[in-house]
């Protein structure tokens, strides 16, 4: 089979990625406080989903390491056969392009809902799709580059969005603990895996780093990174807007907003949009490199670049009669969204470990009788 | 105007790419890009025209929602 994509990444860029792909729904959206009832318990929730996460990043890793030098849509072709393998890749495919279609349309409302609220959406997505594709075109080792850089300056902008609003915060906002106890817990650890469940892209990472054997413990560092970014978001949101934190449209722009020093140092909140544009944009510069080369090595191809721009109007169009607005938007990434997220990631690992599994056990059994 | 904008960025992107196919005889990855492309063109097309395209995240809601009620998650969108 010949090499699609002959770039190498390192073990901090490829962490780096993982931690700007979890965290770019927190700089727009942040579905776990939308979805829950009683704000007060989001960060518990966050630290359920990051610990249940880790075992699924660990599972996809160590699979992956399993198969040196092949993606997740190769070997699960080599372990399913080639009917099953292709039909569980077109499955990862989909996903891979769902997300896509799910940020661009984020991005694109939440330039609309924030600040230009004139302009038509469309323009937005466009742009974003082509500097995305023109990314991605260039390899994996451009957008990992890119994204380790990315990755500082959103952590730097996120601390500083949760630090500076102190003169607001009333941690007396996050009392009572857990006193409507665990079904207000459910809705959002299901949102949070769904995002987790989007690791399943590690699969096509692994084999392009260059110590793939650092690739378990950089995977669990970016749960654990990306987990605490998301409590103290959720921990600085809720001590600010108490109760009301979960009916903000753009809850971390809005936290930005409230930032105000010595009535010289304001707007902040631009730098929480430059967050969301750069982390947006490597996002989907990833996914839709991932798509591709899932399309080129599910049909065999031998190149993946000339199919980024088609896969890039795809998106776009899709992106505008997938969502009527950003409340169903919203919505969906929280709840239908999330669970096909976690079903996809849940009987892909199944299968695969299921046939890896038997494979073993026949082996094994040739290996005793021979 | 729309649709004569939005030919012409499509016909951008095959003048781009395709040449480089049809010089190398990639004739396979020739196709899949047309398939997409193509795809890509007729979605635009009916969005321009204001053809309603259903939404397969309707479907996928229909799918989903009964496992979300059995977790106790209330669904507003069926």
């Amino acid at each position: 089979m010949t090499v699609l994509e002959g770039g190498k990444i390192s073990g901090r860029q490829f962490m780096s990625v993982l931690v700007v792909l979890r965290i770019v729904p927190l700089t727009l959206v942040f579905s776990l406080i939308n979805s829950i009832a009683h704000v007060q318990d989001t960060w518990i929730t966050v630290i359920i989903g990051t610990v249940i996460a880790i075992p699924i990043a660990v599972l996809i890793t160590k699979l992956s390491l399993r198969f040196p030098g092949k993606t997740i849509i190769e070997y699960s072709q080599s372990l399913l056969g080639p009917v099953m393998g292709k039909l569980l890749g077109l499955l990862i495919l989909w996903c891979f392009l769902c997300t896509s279609i799910d940020i661009t349309r984020g991005l694109g409302e939440a330039y609309v809902i924030a600040i230009m609220p004139e302009t038509p959406i469309l323009v937005f997505m466009s742009m974003l799709i082509f500097i995305s594709c023109y990314a991605a075109r260039s390899g994996l080792e451009v957008i990992c580059r890119l994204g380790e850089d990315v990755f500082y300056i959103v952590v730097f902008v996120l601390l500083l969005t949760y630090v500076l609003p102190y003169t607001a915060m009333r941690f007396e906002n996050l009392r009572p603990i857990l006193a409507w106890g665990a079904s207000n817990l459910v809705p959002p650890v299901i949102a949070n895996l769904g995002y987790y469940s989007q690791f399943l892209i590690i699969g096509m990472l692994v084999p392009y780093l260059n110590k793939p054997e650092d690739a378990t413990r950089y995977a669990v560092y970016a749960v654990l990174i990306s987990g605490a970014l998301m409590v103290l978001a959720a921990v600085a949101l809720v001590a600010v807007f108490g109760t009301t934190a979960s009916s903000w449209t753009l809850p971390l722009f809005s936290l930005a907003r409230m930032i105000s020093l010595g009535d010289f140092f304001e707007r902040i909140e631009a730098g929480v949009m430059a967050a969301w544009t750069v982390s947006t944009g490597i996002k989907l510069a990833l996914f839709l490199w991932a798509a591709s080369v899932a399309v080129a090595q599910l049909f065999n191809l031998k190149a993946f670049r000339h199919l980024l721009y088609p896969l890039g109007t795809i998106t776009v169009a899709a992106s505008l009669f997938f969502f009527e607005s950003m409340v169903e938007l919203e919505d969906y990434l929280a709840k239908a969204g999330a669970m096909v997220s976690i079903l996809v990631a849940g009987v892909t690992l199944l299968l695969l470990y299921a046939a890896l599994g038997i494979r073993m056990a026949i082996h094994r059994r040739k290996g005793g009788a021979g | 105007m729309n649709i004569v904008l939005l030919v012409s960025v499509f016909i951008a992107i095959g003048l781009f790419e395709g040449p480089k196919m049809v010089r190398e005889k990639l004739w396979r990855e020739l196709l899949v890009f047309g398939f997409l492309l193509f795809f890509g063109f007729t979605l635009s097309i009916l969005l321009t025209l204001g053809v309603p395209v259903p939404s397969p995240v309707r479907g996928i809601r229909s799918l989903m929602n009964p496992i979300l009620k059995l977790l106790g998650i209330p669904t507003y969108y069926s």
